[in-house]
């Protein structure tokens, strides 16, 4: 016994040395991978930690003998033996064991063929959980799905009866004695059919309680409806007999007592206009400095009402009279009787004019305004052009606003071409320009189109003259003279830049700088246009170098001339020709008239008319006049020296002694002025300084959740692509590594092969040999005992 | 009288019979007379017709003699026969010469085409035989053509026009020149008329010279390239070279109207200058051209450039020269453009010393003050340029050491850029401009706030007039267009300042 122990403790000990030599392996066989850093929160068991070189080589010289060095038998081999005997590669079954089961299959296989014949001739049912299909798809009856009526047994009897019912120990019943298990089963199944039964005829009950109880409802329902649809029409005839009702409802829907604008006081008016202007001035000031909106407003829309409050009431021309009328006569109005007939006579024609017009189209085409003008006296005219716009205000119809458009344009034509008439019609144009602005407010896009279109006409008419000149202009009409000074009426000249102003400026610019000074209304031209630009630059004084130029010139006309020196002045101007001394006084005069546009300007105009020293003392003192104008504008911009010097040179060479005395003060104060102004100190120009720019500031990525892994930055597919390309790599690596391991493998064997083969060879060889030496010492022996014998 | 149609139709029949037989060769005569005809189609016809009936002779060379005609004793008929050819050919050749002069420039143009032919012709089958190393050239008929065209009196410049087509050859050039030379030497220099110096210069400006300057020159008329007769004289590109300039200076010494000296200077830089033998004999043409001042000077400036940069022209006055250059006339003759382009050009260099480059701005700083809009935005934009290229010159826009001044310290009126003491002035011009009418100009001005680092190209401002300006700001279309608030009272009346002046 105690042998018996002893030899089961050893065996636990050995068995237990065993194990344990199998569970922990010898550490010269590891390869362990040093971690360079612990890592807080990572895996311990990283994969590749530890590596078993030792054991990996031998499985996979293994793995290798298995399947390459078998591909390497069979390398020469064109057909392969495949073993499928029954349980062969089967190495637990004995030798025995796999001959019974091969026995076993063949009776079986034997057996089946033999029923398969049997049974032939009969056709095959098709089943499916052993049910025949035919069955099935009869579809009649279908089961339900009720869990408890497929037959089943309940769950109680489960429980109860199936296993012997667990531990659920039923008090045997004294009266009953024990029952064999079949007849339990019996009863199990009556049981189960009784049940059955049971919660049949109850649904039926309850299927059948419920039909009853709809049927009872709908009678019911009926009269619940009937009720109610017998209501309303009683509560209609309520409310229309009564007219109290109606009127309260009235009154609630009406618009309560709203609140008014208090009347503003006198104070408050003049605040409210001030507010305008300033705002006004503030705007005009913005496009002077050629700046862009503050924001994209549509234009500031004035109505036809504010335009009426700011006509002007006290022109006589633009009376407003009261039309009565009584039987189908005219009353005139008390205080108009006291008048003289002629007057009345007028009014009464305008009336009727007026009455005539408000039925009347406005012309469509320059035709029918002229025909509707023509002939009648400028009051008329007028007067009539008046009714027109009223007649056609645009709140009155639709289509109005363009037909004003077109009126506009049309009586722009038409004042243009009343100017350039022999007898020019100025004070026609004149009187226009109210009802002019009127017409373009209305519409002031088209309108200044239409102004522009004006301009630029008579800017190629110009530059043709130019081209036919040889690159020297003319001066023009004097309808382009006048309509230059229409802009500054109609638009705000001040602006850095604006469709109509900035095209005009240009024009006038042009006409200065390229027409030559021939005669006495080139001169008068010249200085009405310098005042047209002093009108435009009023009030942003910028720098035209045409004007100067131009006054510059009209000096060097006036001065006198040293004949041995070259003087030096500016083009159009030469310092050589016939013209010259053209204003230079022939004699001493006393008194300087106004210079007048229609006598001077007009195309019907003589050149003796002009020809006077009165209008040469006017020229001169306009241009000197207009000079201190400018030189007062620009005293602000840096360069006026050297603008004026050329001037203030020729001022000294005028010969005032011939000239009044109110000319020779301004030409001196001018002199005074310049002078004054030449000496006035200059700061050199300096760079605004730069603002230095900040260093760029670079700040740290703060990844709110840090999980352990960089992240990747791009587009989920080019990530995708990044993470495919690296398994690429490392697999390609990988199966280089496999093939160079491969060929390895394959050289190894083969070289073991011929080694193997050599040995054969050399044994075989070794033992031929032996044999030969033992026959052939047999072979000598037997010859020595015979040559003993 | 026979009808037009019926002599051309005879005309034709005429030159079929000669071309055909050689005995019925009298009909030459009858068409030399046709050639007389009043009638400008049967001349055209008959001129045709000779042509077409010498060309044939020429290429089968019948009127081909071995030597100088024998005495009439010793003539063969043959010899007699191509005698006889040879007497109507030098008419015909005279009278297509003749008809070169004629009013209907359609018989200028055939006798034209018909004499080079015969010149190409003969030239290819000699009328005798040639001596060794002689380049076989009807020089005489060439010069006969030339000295019709070089004409006194009318105006040949389409004829020449056409002729100068084929002087892409290289023999017809040279001999040319040669008749041009001799055409030239002919009449003293008083007596060259307009219209005839007009006719030379359309004849030496449209000269076609190879482009290539190691080309073999053996595209001849005269002969078939196959035969490679080397004429030392006509085939060396040098000794054409030197005929040109000779030619060249003969015509210069020519006493040029004013036109025509604007004329030759345009083509000098590129129709001459490359091809002269030695473009420094032209210097002191320039130089004199250069001194006469105005639209002549300014000319006269690209071709003194070139001699200056290509050739080594010493010429120190230059910029003092162009400086003088700048002045208020400049924005309002034709040649602006090209002024402005050359000179943009001249002072390119980043190696001009500061002080000249820095007169040179306020120089023309002054001159935008009386410039036209275009004019001024172009000063603005060549400025602007300079201090890019020269930015020690950025003082005259940014000063700090210095006080106020009384005065700008800058002479105006020193010609001399060295001495204009224009580094210690200021940009005040510029700062003028600002305020200028024109919103172009006055943006343009305002850059010298912030200099721009890079040169702008000033291709868009060098053509641009008034009007392109005009039509520049038409386009801007802008809605909402600003109007004065307040109602006028009148045309006059709005503002005070126009009473003063003027009364309606």
């Amino acid at each position: 016994m105690g042998k018996k122990n002893k030899k089961q403790l050893a065996d636990k000990v050995r068995a237990s040395k065993v194990k344990e030599k199998e569970r922990k392996p010898n550490p010269f066989e590891l390869k362990i991978n040093r971690q360079k850093h612990v890592v807080l929160g990572r895996n311990q068991n990283i994969r590749g930690q530890v590596g078993k070189p030792g054991q990996s080589r031998s499985k996979a010289m293994k793995r290798r003998a298995k399947t390459l060095l078998v591909e390497l038998k069979e390398s020469g081999k064109s057909n392969s033996f495949k073993d499928q005997r029954l349980g062969e590669k089967n190495p637990s079954l004995s030798a025995d064991d796999k001959a019974i089961q091969r026995f076993a299959l063949e009776r079986k296989t034997q057996s089946q063929r033999k029923g398969r014949l049997e049974e032939e001739g009969e056709e095959e049912q098709l089943t499916h959980y052993g049910q025949s299909l035919a069955d099935i798809e009869k579809f009649e009856d279908p089961q339900d799905s009720d869990p408890d009526e497929d037959g089943n047994i309940s769950g109680k009897m489960v429980a109860q009866e199936h296993f012997g019912g667990f531990l659920t120990r039923r008090t045997e019943e004294p009266g009953s004695e024990k029952k064999s298990w079949k007849e339990k089963m019996a009863d199990l199944i009556s049981q189960s059919k009784k049940e059955k039964y049971e919660r049949q005829t109850e649904k039926d009950d309850i299927a059948k309680k419920t039909q009853e109880l709809d049927e009872e409802w709908k009678s019911v329902h009926q009269l619940l409806f009937a009720k109610k649809k017998s209501d309303q029409p009683d509560s209609k005839d309520l409310r229309k007999a009564d007219d109290y009702d109606i009127s309260v409802r009235k009154l609630q829907f009406e618009i309560k007592g709203k609140p008014s604008n208090r009347l503003k006081s006198e104070e408050e008016i003049a605040k409210e206009e001030a507010e305008r202007l300033k705002k006004l001035e503030a705007d005009r000031k913005r496009r002077m400095m050629g700046e862009s909106e503050p924001s994209e407003k549509g234009p500031t829309h004035i109505s036809a009402d504010s335009l009426e409050d700011s006509f002007d009431p006290t022109d006589s021309r633009k009376k407003k009279f009261h039309v009565m009328f009584k039987d189908g006569h005219l009353l005139e109005k008390p205080q108009k009787q006291g008048k003289k007939k002629q007057q009345e006579q007028t009014i009464k024609q305008t009336v009727c004019l007026f009455l005539l017009l408000c039925c009347l189209a406005s012309p469509a085409d320059y035709e029918s305004l002229v025909s509707l003008l023509s002939g009648r006296s400028m009051e008329e005219q007028l007067t009539v052009v008046e009714r027109l716009v009223a007649c056609h205000h645009p709140s009155i119809a639709e289509g109005n606003k363009q037909k004003l458009e077109l009126l506009f344009s049309l009586l722009l034509q038409y004042v243009m071409e009343a100017v350039v008439q022999e007898k020019p019609l100025v004070e026609l144009l004149d009187g226009l320009t109210p009802m002019l602005h009127r017409l373009l407010r209305y519409n002031p896009d088209a309108g200044s189109n239409a102004v522009l279109q004006f301009l630029l006409d008579r800017y190629d008419e110009f530059q043709q003259i130019c081209q036919r000149r040889g690159g020297r202009g003319k001066y023009m009409g004097l309808d382009t003279l006048l309509l230059l000074k229409l802009v500054h009426v109609f638009f705000p000249t001040s602006d850095f830049r604006h469709p109509v102003v900035t095209p005009a400026f240009y024009f006038m610019a042009d006409m200065l700088g390229q027409t030559p000074v021939q005669n006495e209304r080139d001169v008068a031209a010249g200085l009405y246009l310098c005042t047209v630009c002093l009108e435009y630059i009023s009030l942003s004084s910028r720098y035209v170098p045409e004007v100067i130029n131009f006054l510059h010139g009209v000096l060097f006309l006036a001065a006198d001339k040293d004949p041995s020196k070259l003087e030096k002045v500016f083009p159009p101007f030469k310092p050589v020709g016939n013209h010259i001394d053209l204003l230079k006084l022939k004699g001493s005069i006393d008194q300087v008239p106004v210079l007048n546009v229609t006598k001077t300007l007009a195309t019907g105009v003589e050149k003796q008319d002009l020809d006077t020293d009165e209008f040469r003392i006017s020229s001169i003192s306009t241009c000197v006049h207009l000079l201190q104008e400018f030189s007062h504008l620009y005293s602000k911009l840096p360069a006026t020296p050297q603008v004026f010097a050329p001037v203030l040179n020729m001022l000294k060479k005028l010969p005032t002694s011939l000239y009044p005395q109110g000319v020779k003060e301004s030409v001196d104060m001018l002199v005074a002025t310049l002078e004054k102004d030449a000496t006035r100190p200059l700061t050199p120009l300096t760079v605004e300084k730069k603002r230095p720019q900040p260093l760029k500031m670079f700040e740290p990525r703060v990844e709110e959740v840090f999980d352990g892994k960089k992240k990747r930055k791009g587009s989920r597919e080019l990530l995708e692509k990044q993470r495919l390309q690296h398994k690429v790599k490392r697999e390609f690596k990988g199966a280089l590594r496999e093939i160079r391991k491969d060929s390895c493998f394959l050289a190894k064997q083969q070289l073991q092969d011929t080694l193997e083969k050599d040995n054969e060879r050399k044994r075989k060889l070794s033992r031929l040999y032996a044999d030969l030496s033992t026959q052939e010492g047999e072979f000598k022996a037997l010859k020595r005992m015979k040559d003993k014998s | 009288m026979k009808s037009t149609r019926d002599v051309i139709a005879d005309i034709k029949a005429k030159t079929k019979q000669c071309l055909e037989n050689r005995k019925s060769a009298n009909v030459i005569i009858d068409l030399l007379c046709y050639s007389q005809n009043d009638d400008a189609s049967v001349v055209a016809a008959a001129l045709r017709a000779l042509q077409q009936a010498f060309s044939r002779f020429l290429i089968t060379q019948e009127m081909y003699l071995e030597s100088s005609p024998p005495p009439d004793s010793e003539m063969t008929t043959e010899d007699q026969y191509a005698c006889w050819l040879q007497e109507q050919y030098t008419t015909t050749c005279d009278s297509f010469v003749e008809k070169l002069g004629s009013t209907n420039s359609k018989i200028q143009e055939l006798a034209l085409v018909g004499v080079l032919k015969f010149i190409e012709l003969e030239g290819q089958n000699p009328l005798q035989k040639p001596k060794v190393d002689e380049f076989t050239f009807p020089f005489t008929l060439l010069q006969e053509m030339v000295s019709k065209l070089m004409s006194h009196t009318s105006n040949m410049e389409s004829l020449i026009l056409r002729l100068s087509e084929v002087t892409e050859h290289d023999d017809l050039r040279f001999f040319l020149m040669k008749a041009l030379r001799l055409e030239l030497d002919k009449t003293p220099v008083k007596k060259r008329t307009e219209m005839f110096l007009s006719n030379v210069l359309c004849a030496l400006e449209n000269l076609e010279f190879p482009s290539d300057d190691e080309a073999k020159l053996n595209n001849f008329l005269t002969k078939p390239s196959d035969q490679h007769v080397q004429h030392p004289k006509v085939s060396s590109l040098k000794e054409q070279r030197k005929r040109f300039t000779a030619v060249w200076m003969e015509f210069l010494r020519s006493e040029l109207t004013p036109s025509l000296y604007r004329r030759v200077l345009t083509k000098l830089d590129e129709k001459v200058i490359p091809f002269l033998s030695s473009p420094l004999v032209l210097s002191d043409f320039l130089t004199q051209s250069y001194n006469i001042g105005g639209a002549v000077s300014l000319l006269a400036l690209n071709g003194l450039f070139i001699l200056i940069s290509k050739y080594n022209l010493d010429y120190p006055d230059f910029y003092r020269k162009l400086y003088s250059l700048f002045e208020p006339q400049v924005f309002h003759v034709k040649y602006r453009a090209r002024f402005f382009f050359l000179a943009d050009m001249f002072l390119s260099s980043i190696h001009l010393p500061s002080y000249l480059v820095a007169s040179f701005i306020k120089r023309i700083s002054r001159l935008s003050l009386s410039a036209p809009p275009a004019g001024a935005r172009l000063c603005v934009a060549f400025v602007l340029n300079l201090f890019v290229r020269h930015p020690n010159c950025s003082v005259l826009i940014h000063r700090t050491d210095s006080a106020q001044v009384n005065s700008d310290p800058f002479l105006d009126d020193e010609p001399d850029p060295a001495k204009t003491r224009a580094m210690e002035s200021s940009l005040w011009e510029m700062k003028t401009l600002q305020n200028h009418f024109s919103p172009e100009v006055a943006l343009e001005a305002k850059k010298i706030n912030h200099l721009p680092t890079q040169e702008q190209d000033l291709a868009d401002f060098l053509d641009s007039n008034t009007e392109q300006m005009i039509e520049q700001e038409v386009k801007k279309k802008k809605p909402n267009v600003p109007l004065c608030p307040d109602q006028p009272k009148g045309l006059f009346g709005s503002s005070g300042l126009m009473k003063n002046f003027f009364t309606l």
